[in-house]
């Protein structure tokens, strides 16, 4: 086997080179998926669907097939990776002309029989949808939207939501994300800055909590109410 | 025949009948092994890796020049590299940033981050849809939305809109937690009964009172944190 043989693809090749092969158009392929972005991993719109199924077997067909070429393979991976960018960029600039868009099928409460004709929806799929986000009577919709992915979304009445907390006038509560401050023993010096505290602060905040050192210590992490959370 | 496990020119429908009776043998055992990170798709590689796995077993059905060594080499291949991937990434976080992707903030303050919209390939309906989906439908209760590295969105409400819990009321409540197996179809379970501190005896007790003579009858089981017994039992009809 020499260089072009394994590039360029030849009648025969060693195993493994369909195992380097294999290694090769795998990094590739992390590497395009980095690029398309998150709303490619969750499939979010119909070209993200149909490049999810094309360009893996297309990588997998020439991972394992001697006479095909290893080079046309990267190549097709990334083109094929920035045209579904390309399209996701257009998708962004000019919103409803690239994806399917949404379409109502309940509005205050009534259903509407042309949109659900329109989608090609029977009573039956809404009603399983409808029962699958907790919803089994029609009077606690407000609206029912499908969205481009298939998935049907509700709206349920307010009257028919928890009660929160300004319903209740309780007083205002602190919400924010949590900020990791120690990993694996590790205290995440950047994190502690972000909050606006230091060192001996946290070191205080372990003493408190029975801990002797960050080593010992997991994950720590700054929650929203202002509370030190750890785990061990 | 020997065109079934090696590579061919040509082969007819049968050979490729028998193909896909070993690609069905493949599928099982290779689900079988399917780490559970790459089913959740939390990151890219993990996407890339699931999606392959299928288009690579299947392979051998493609072209009668493709042969099952080439594709276990590859398949193996991929998964000792996915397994790689994921145990350098729980090691490093600055690895794991690079490779899987960190998660960005799209409304922060209640406010819509433009940039890290356009750097996600993120549009307004998708983002209005995807809250819909995880029951923010209103973005002006939205404090906090962000896009997971598996494309979900997450989003934090601000407090006033979230609904009242027993701490807010300073009501204790006692239990929680998930429930534990006690009779799985007329077995009793004694691992889960010793981990609660009672004994058979106490069971029998507890099902007596519930109207069970005898333990076959029971389909299920269970007992919850607050310490209260759950039964259902074999052929009785609902409503």
């Amino acid at each position: 086997m020499t260089w072009n043989d394994f590039w360029f693809g030849a009648k025969e090749l060693p195993f493994w080179a369909f195992a380097i092969r294999a290694v090769i158009l795998y990094a590739f392929l992390i590497l395009a998926t980095r690029f398309m972005r998150q709303r490619q991993i969750a499939i979010l719109a119909g070209h993200n669907y149909l490049v999810a199924a094309g360009i893996v077997s297309l990588a997998a067909v020439r991972m394992v097939n001697p006479e095909s070429s290893l080079i046309s393979g990267i190549v097709i991976i990334l083109i094929y990776a920035a045209v579904n960018v390309f399209i996701s960029f257009l998708d962004v600039k000019f919103p409803r002309k690239v994806d399917r868009h949404s379409t109502i099928l309940v509005e205050d409460g009534q259903l509407i029989k042309k949109n659900l004709l329109d989608a090609r929806i029977t009573i039956d799929n809404l009603l399983g949808q409808l029962r699958i986000k907790n919803v089994f009577s029609f009077s606690e919709i407000d609206t029912a939207i499908v969205e481009p992915t298939g998935k049907i979304n509700v709206v349920k009445k307010s009257k028919g939501l928890p009660v929160t907390r300004e319903q209740m006038k309780l007083p205002f509560k602190n919400t924010s994300i949590p900020t990791i401050l120690i990993y694996d023993g590790k205290i995440q010096y950047d994190n502690l800055k972000l909050i606006g505290h230091d060192f001996k602060w946290l070191d205080e905040k372990i003493k408190e909590k029975g801990f002797m050192e960050a080593k010992d210590i997991f994950l720590a992490a700054f929650e929203g109410n202002g509370t030190l959370y750890i785990s061990v | 025949m020997e065109g079934i496990w090696n590579s061919v020119q040509d082969l007819n429908a049968w050979g490729f009948a028998a193909r896909t009776l070993i690609v069905g043998v493949m599928l099982y055992i290779s689900s079988r092994f399917l780490p559970h990170r790459s089913g959740g798709q939390y990151a890219g590689y993990d996407f890339t890796f699931f999606w392959m796995m299928g288009g690579l077993i299947a392979s051998p059905l493609f072209d009668s020049k493709i042969n099952f060594i080439n594709t276990i080499t590859a398949a193996v291949t991929i998964y000792i590299m996915h397994y790689l991937i994921s145990f350098i990434g729980v090691k490093s976080r600055a690895f794991a940033r690079v490779v899987f992707g960190k998660a960005e903030v799209l409304v922060s303050g209640g406010q819509i981050q433009k940039k890290n919209m356009l750097k996600s390939l993120f549009p307004i309906e998708l983002l209005l849809s995807q809250l819909r989906e995880i029951d923010a439908p209103n973005i002006a209760e939205v404090d906090t939305a962000i896009l997971e590295t598996s494309g979900r969105v997450s989003a934090l409400k601000k407090s006033v809109h979230t609904p009242v819990t027993p701490s807010d009321l300073n009501i204790s409540v006692p239990g929680g937690g998930l429930p534990s197996i006690l009779v799985n179809d007329g077995k009793i379970v004694d691992k889960n009964l010793e981990a609660i501190g009672h004994d058979r005896k106490w069971l029998m007790g507890e099902l007596n009172k519930m109207g069970v003579m005898d333990i076959k009858d029971v389909y299920l089981s269970t007992i919850d944190g607050a310490g209260k017994v759950y039964c259902s039992q074999s052929g009785r009809k609902g409503r």
